[in-house]
């Protein structure tokens, strides 16, 4: 039951990006080894996103093209034939839209750069569903094995990650995760990379943050009881706690972590506000949308909160929810906004719509893509096998030039040169687990009433192990 | 794999050669700065920036934080120093009462607040902070002030004393059971008529809540009628839902076995066309965006008092309904003997089919109600309120309408109360526990009759 309300874990996050699109243009593109930082906090909220377009690489939004499926005969004995294994239907299937976006976009550049081993790259679409339909999400991830494919781009949870992994191993098929973030996943199989910041990093983020903002805080934590929620919860207390500050509510140990399905919340937020707390740290999915206004009916100052990147969220059409200009959040990636024109253009020619401002996992899902077929033109072959051993390297593992697009990136490598690929994400090396090296936790800020939070900056969490 | 550490350290050299380049870069800035500023001592330069924000690198660490006062709140114009083993500097605090100190050597620092600088009538218990900073890596050095700033605007919440939160966990325990006893009378008076266990119901709860986020907020009716539109609306499902499948199932003398398995058939589809046509969030059931504060004695908010009256009201003319007029003598004729009933002249499935309305109307209601209470409803609302609403109805004693309301205020306070002493995963399993007990003590149930049990 547990991983029923994966639901939402980031319905989040929303991540205001919407709003976001702020000025943000050196954003993904503006990190070597010395690189200072993405951008500062500083750049105002510009409405426009057609601003920040100007960051994104090579082929112009107007030159993304539809993606084919794979035919009957393609497959990776013939041609780079991904394999999408996204939450189409089911709890997350919110996640599915930017990433559906992101492996699109990156499909249709690889293309537009002369596809993957000199052939146009393929598409074959399955539903990961949630961690709670584990049948399907394995009879759907065989239906990819069988078609053969090159790699696998998905899923977006842990839990369904974890339930796939022993079918893929055992077929010795190449699993990349976008937005797979639980801490175990480090290092559990040879064939599974992730481009994104494991739980760990953005704890500690976030326990930094409670403490510039409130030192020696008294912190309550609403969290659930949720491999991904009591992994955060964790770093989070182990972060306070070193740095001066006490956790008063869902400490570890206390059994104050609330059931994922639970969805009354009125003791339980009595029960935390009793306690005191300077601020609240909600570490949930969507139950988020009912515990809020419980806060507000318990009178807690909406400006104490703190999100994560399950729950960072616009909260402007939920009833009862208290003012949250000022509160904070965490969200694992760089500020989407200087790819986000780009997702919002692939996905309105494609799939007739708009991404409605959610871009959560979209950079991630277009560099995993864009490593795989990169790894491929390194291997000079389609097969998984192949592919693995030139995952890590373009990414830069063993150095190389960097380049910032396929395009680039690809003309690099038929000239023999090493490459170091750095895409919208901004993540460092894969390294020897099969994380990225570094990858960075964004800060984002509410500015006003109830409005999507702002991006504010970003932390970088290097030496991710 | 050799080659990849071969790599590995050729990549390593290269960073420390970019490394060294921005050393000798900051390294230049700092003595440009120090010549600028004429300081005395040249032997170490000074390497600590600071400014009104502080970006992490490799070369580079942040020690940073905040000056507040009793409310949380900042102020500027503090002045702050730090020494270590990047030099020292001076910082004062912006408007938002933040300092930031950018440092390019990892090591100890130690953070001093300049009392002499705070405001009038503030003092500080500590004044030193001694932290440990590290390259691409954010540490917290603040400082809390005793006294407020003037203009501060208090953010506590006002103490609550052990009884106090005592006595608000039993509130909201009887609120959940009287939302509870509302879905949970349709239950029984279903099983009591038909002897079907219903597991859809709870996907009547869930439509319930539904309808509401269809007509209140995306209609934008007012509350009062959207509640009456849903209330007909999941009504009429009930009659269309006996009308086309549970009478034709009956008639075609279907076991309730096989009856109960169709049932939670339905209830999973129900879930699931839930969960495409409206996804996994969580959708209001209100547009007020008010906030509403917990007040009076129970410490609820104003619509939770509304919903319990509503409840109460509900609860009160069903049960009168059942035991005084012609419909609720029929319906009780049923529920003892259906055979019996037909002989002696009462349209049995007019019975049944009136008691599928109001059943389904009355969990309609409760979605409604659940969702104005709780923030607002998903796909899986009832799903997770189902085993609840069948604990309730045993409790009290299958097929009587007070017997639902008892068994629901049990299970409702027993579940909130528990938490005051036991972890929060538990608070259901002792709301079953309880039932556990009671059945084992009364097996009919609290206000059930001893002759006819389950």
């Amino acid at each position: 039951m547990s991983t029923r309300n994966l639901q939402a874990r980031a319905i989040a996050a929303a991540v205001g990006a919407a709003a976001l699109a702020v000025a943000l243009t050196a954003c993904g593109s503006s990190n070597n080894n010395s690189a200072t930082q993405p951008p500062s906090t500083s750049a105002p909220a510009s409405a426009s996103t057609s601003t920040s377009a100007s960051s994104s690489s090579s082929p112009s939004v107007a030159a993304l093209k539809a993606i084919s499926n794979c035919s009957g005969s393609q497959n990776s004995n013939n041609t780079f034939a991904l394999g999408s294994f996204l939450p189409l239907t089911g709890s997350l299937s919110f996640l599915a839209p930017p990433a559906v976006a992101g492996v699109g976009a990156a499909l249709s550049d690889i293309n537009a750069a002369g596809g993957v081993n000199g052939k146009p790259a393929c598409i074959v679409s399955q539903d990961s569903n949630d961690s709670d339909h584990k049948a399907q999400s394995i009879a759907n991830v065989k239906k990819l094995i069988s078609a053969n494919v090159s790699a696998i781009v998905g899923p977006e949870s842990s839990g369904v990650t974890e339930n796939i992994q022993p079918v893929t191993d055992a077929a010795k098929m190449l699993v990349f995760s976008p937005a797979a973030t639980d801490d175990a996943l480090s290092g559990s199989s040879p064939l599974f990379f992730r481009d994104v910041a494991p739980n760990a990093a953005e704890g500690q983020a976030l326990g930094n943050q409670i403490l510039s903002d409130v030192p020696n805080a008294k912190v309550g934590i609403l969290v659930f009881n949720d491999p991904y929620g009591l992994n955060l919860r964790d770093t989070l207390q182990q972060t306070i706690t070193a740095g001066g500050g006490q956790v008063v509510y869902g400490a570890k140990g206390s059994g104050q972590e609330f059931p994922s399905t639970e969805t009354n919340f009125g003791s339980i937020v009595n029960a935390a506000v009793a306690k005191q707390p300077d601020v609240i740290a909600i570490i949930a999915f969507d139950q988020t949308a009912q515990i809020l206004p419980a806060l507000g009916s318990a009178g807690f100052d909406g400006s104490k909160l703190y999100f994560v990147d399950g729950n960072l969220s616009d909260y402007s059409s939920t009833p009862g929810v208290p003012d949250l200009t000022g509160s904070k959040g965490t969200q694992q990636g760089v500020d989407p906004s200087a790819i986000a024109p780009k997702l919002e253009a692939w996905y309105k020619l494609n799939e007739g719509k708009s991404l409605g401002g959610i871009y959560n996992y979209g950079p991630e899902s277009y560099d995993a893509t864009t490593i795989l077929a990169l790894a491929a033109d390194e291997a000079k072959a389609n097969d998984p096998a192949s592919i693995q051993k030139y995952v890590a390297k373009v990414t830069g593992s063993d150095g190389g030039t960097i380049c910032r697009s396929y395009k680039d990136c690809l003309s690099m490598i038929q000239a023999g040169k090493s490459i170091h690929y750095e895409g919208p994400s901004s993540i460092g090396p894969i390294n020897a687990q099969h994380d990225p090296s570094s990858a960075y936790v964004g800060i984002y800020e509410a500015q006003g009433k109830n409005t999507a939070a702002k991006f504010l900056t970003a932390i970088k969490a290097s030496n991710i192990k | 794999m050799k080659g990849l550490l071969v790599g590995e350290r050729s990549s390593q050299h290269s960073r420390r050669l970019g490394a060294l380049a921005i050393a000798v870069l900051v390294g230049l800035f700092g003595l440009g700065t120090l010549l600028l500023g004429g300081a005395a001592s040249a032997a170490a330069p000074q390497t600590i920036t600071t400014g009104s924000s502080c970006v992490t690198s490799a070369k580079a660490g942040c020690v940073q934080g905040k000056v507040i006062d009793e409310n949380l709140n900042g102020a500027g114009g503090i002045k702050v120093a730090i020494t270590g083993p990047a030099g020292s500097a001076d910082a004062t605090t912006g408007d938002d009462g933040y300092f930031y100190f950018k440092v390019d050597k990892p090591g100890s620092y130690t953070v001093t607040l300049d009392k002499a600088s705070l405001p009038s009538g503030m003092s500080a218990t500590a004044t030193k902070l001694t932290v440990t900073a590290s390259m691409d890596n954010i540490t917290s050095a603040g400082f809390r002030l005793n006294g407020v700033f003037s203009g501060s605007v208090s953010h506590k919440v006002k103490p609550v004393s052990e009884a106090r939160l005592v006595w608000e966990q039993f509130s909201q325990g009887l609120l959940f059971g009287l939302l509870l006893a509302l879905a949970a009378i349709g239950l029984s008076l279903i099983y009591g008529t038909t002897g079907l266990s219903n597991f859809a119901h709870s996907e009547q709860i869930t439509l319930g809540g539904f309808l509401a986020y269809v007509f209140a907020v995306q209609l934008g009716l007012n509350m009062i009628l959207a509640i009456v539109i849903v209330v007909l609306l999941t009504g009429a499902s009930g009659y269309v839902q006996d009308r086309l499948m549970w009478a034709p199932l009956r008639r075609k003398g279907i076991g309730l076995n096989q009856l109960m398995v169709v049932t939670i058939g339905l209830s999973i589809s129900l879930e699931y066309i839930y969960n495409y046509i409206w996804g996994g969030t969580v959708h209001p059931v209100t547009n007020s965006q008010k906030v509403e504060l917990n007040t009076g004695p129970l410490d609820i908010t104003p619509t939770a008092y509304w919903s319990m009256l509503v409840s109460i009201i509900v609860l009160v003319a069903v049960g009168m309904a059942l035991l005084y007029t012609r419909i609720g003598r029929a319906t009780r004729a049923v529920a003892d003997n259906p055979a019996l009933a037909a002989a002696s002249g009462i349209d049995v499935d007019r019975v049944i089919r009136i008691v599928w309305t109001v059943s389904t109307a009355l969990a309609g209601l409760s979605g409604v109600l659940y969702g104005l209470v709780n923030g607002g409803i998903n796909w899986l609302t009832g799903a997770q309120l189902l085993l609840l609403v069948f604990a309730a109805v045993i409790l009290g004693g299958i097929g009587t309408a007070f017997g639902a309301l008892v068994g629901s205020l049990v299970i409702g306070v027993a579940a909130d109360m528990s938490t005051l002493w036991l972890p929060q995963d538990l608070k259901y399993g002792v709301a079953l526990a309880v039932l556990i007990i009671v059945l084992l003590v009364r097996p009919q149930g609290i206000l059930g009759r001893k002759e006819r049990v389950g």
